[in-house]
């Protein structure tokens, strides 16, 4: 049996693996080889060195991601096992996202919503809005009226200064000023009566408005020719 | 069921438990996820940690192997035992691992580790003269055995780590690298020849420091 072999052998039968009639010739030959039992003897301390060396221990870290592991991979499992698990999961997973979501939330929230009421109810009576006495839109513009009173066919009456009016009437077009007083008169056809006159003098308008603000407007005063007492 | 498996202990054969961990693991049951990582995180970690020679890296394997036992404990069939099928995943992960690593790692520039720093086990002995091997095993034996270890064919240091750290069978090795059992004792013998060689720094070696047999199939 030659040193080769032998060695190759030692390896095997340093983990007991020869069997019987292998292991009686390795002996004898290690018997009379002082090269190969120190070979045996080597090996063995060799083994003997990889059994001792220090085993590294599982870092606390790596245990815990690997228990976090697990537990996912678990209710991954558990997820996939029936119709019932499969609902329960989805429970699970539906409770656990809305109480993630509203724990951050919930004081937060109530404080904001608590404190928000407690100043509207403080500022609230404190506030004042200015109130239109008018129920009219403000229009941006709207003409200048009157109240025309004991109205009959003949008094005078106040038409928009753009009006058609028959050639035999008596005209004036007055400029009311934004208090409704006439601030001015200009008599277009026909002649000044003494009823236009008072109504110039006297006569208070609604004035023209101009987006909702008192302005100066202009207004066509006519009275046909056969008159009779008029009041504006 | 899950309750089963703690009634048991040691009482029932290997075997038997192991069918009862896989059912549990299948039902989800909580205790049966505990069990398994209780039984295998250590040896999977200490594995992880020789077969790659870096803590680090195991720490990433280790995750990955649980990860895969966890996802496709619906395949294991049962034809090899829970321990061997757990340990063939983890070489296999290590492999990718270190085939990931070695390709991204070349860019690296390690700062903290200096020529002449560094522990060089030739370095260490400091006389030729007597038994370079018996001189080894006295200084830092284990701490040398150590770095020899990740300095072999990782094919090689996989059969060795196997049989002499995680002690296993030979029948059991070959079922872990899914080789003959020949190649098992073919590798085992290499295995611990480069690190004998490693080891006493044998430079009648055409390349001492980075022996690199070729695999024996």
């Amino acid at each position: 049996m030659s040193c080769e072999s032998v060695r190759e052998q030692i390896s095997t039968h340093v983990d007991g693996m020869l069997d019987a009639a292998e292991r009686k010739q390795l002996v004898a030959h290690l018997g009379s080889c002082p090269s190969c039992a120190a070979r045996l003897k080597s090996t063995k301390e060799l083994r003997a060195g990889l059994r001792q060396m220090e085993v590294p221990r599982v870092p606390a870290a790596l245990a815990v991601q690997l228990q976090v592991l697990a537990s996912h991979e678990r209710s991954r499992r558990v997820s996939g096992t029936g119709f019932k698990g499969w609902l329960r999961h989805c429970g699970d997973r539906i409770r656990l996202s809305f109480d993630n979501l509203m724990r951050p939330l919930a004081l937060p929230l109530a404080g904001g919503l608590l404190s928000a009421m407690l100043l509207f109810g403080v500022l609230v009576p404190t506030l004042s809005f200015r109130h239109e006495k008018t129920s009219e839109p403000p229009l941006s513009f709207t003409e200048p009226y009157g109240l025309v009173v004991n109205w009959t066919e003949n008094l005078p009456r106040l038409e928009p200064v753009d009006a058609e009016v028959s050639s035999d009437d008596n005209v004036v077009e007055l400029t009311i000023d934004d208090a409704g007083c006439v601030a001015d008169y200009n008599v277009r056809q026909g002649q000044l009566t003494p009823e236009m006159l008072s109504i110039i003098k006297w006569s208070s308008f609604t004035p023209a408005m101009f987006f909702g603000r008192p302005t100066w407007g202009k207004k066509l005063i006519v009275i046909p020719q056969r008159r009779r007492n008029a009041r504006g | 069921m899950a309750a089963v498996i703690f009634d048991l202990n040691s009482e029932a054969s290997g075997d038997g438990k192991d069918e009862l961990l896989v059912e549990s693991l299948r039902a989800g049951s909580e205790q049966a996820y505990e069990e398994l990582l209780a039984r295998f995180q250590q040896p999977v970690y200490t594995l992880a940690v020789r077969l790659l020679g870096n803590q680090a890296e195991a720490y990433d394997v280790v995750q990955e192997v649980f990860l895969k036992v966890f996802r496709n404990i619906e395949n294991f069939r049962g034809q090899s035992s829970l321990k061997t099928w757990i340990y063939r995943i983890t070489v296999n992960e290590a492999h990718n691992a270190r085939r990931w690593f070695s390709r991204h790692r070349r860019q690296e520039v390690e700062l903290d580790t200096e020529p002449e720093q560094s522990r060089n086990w030739i370095e260490t002995i400091p006389d030729t003269g007597r038994s370079p091997f018996e001189l080894t095993l006295d200084h830092e034996r284990v701490g040398m055995i150590e770095t020899a270890l990740e300095r072999i064919n990782p094919v090689f240091r996989a059969a060795v780590v196997l049989r002499d750290i995680t002690d296993l069978s030979y029948e059991e090795i070959a079922d872990v690298l899914c080789v003959s059992l020949g190649t098992v004792k073919s590798r085992i013998l290499r295995g611990r020849e480069a690190l004998r060689e490693q080891l006493t720094g044998d430079l009648k070696s055409a390349h001492p420091l980075r022996l690199v047999p070729t695999t024996a199939e």
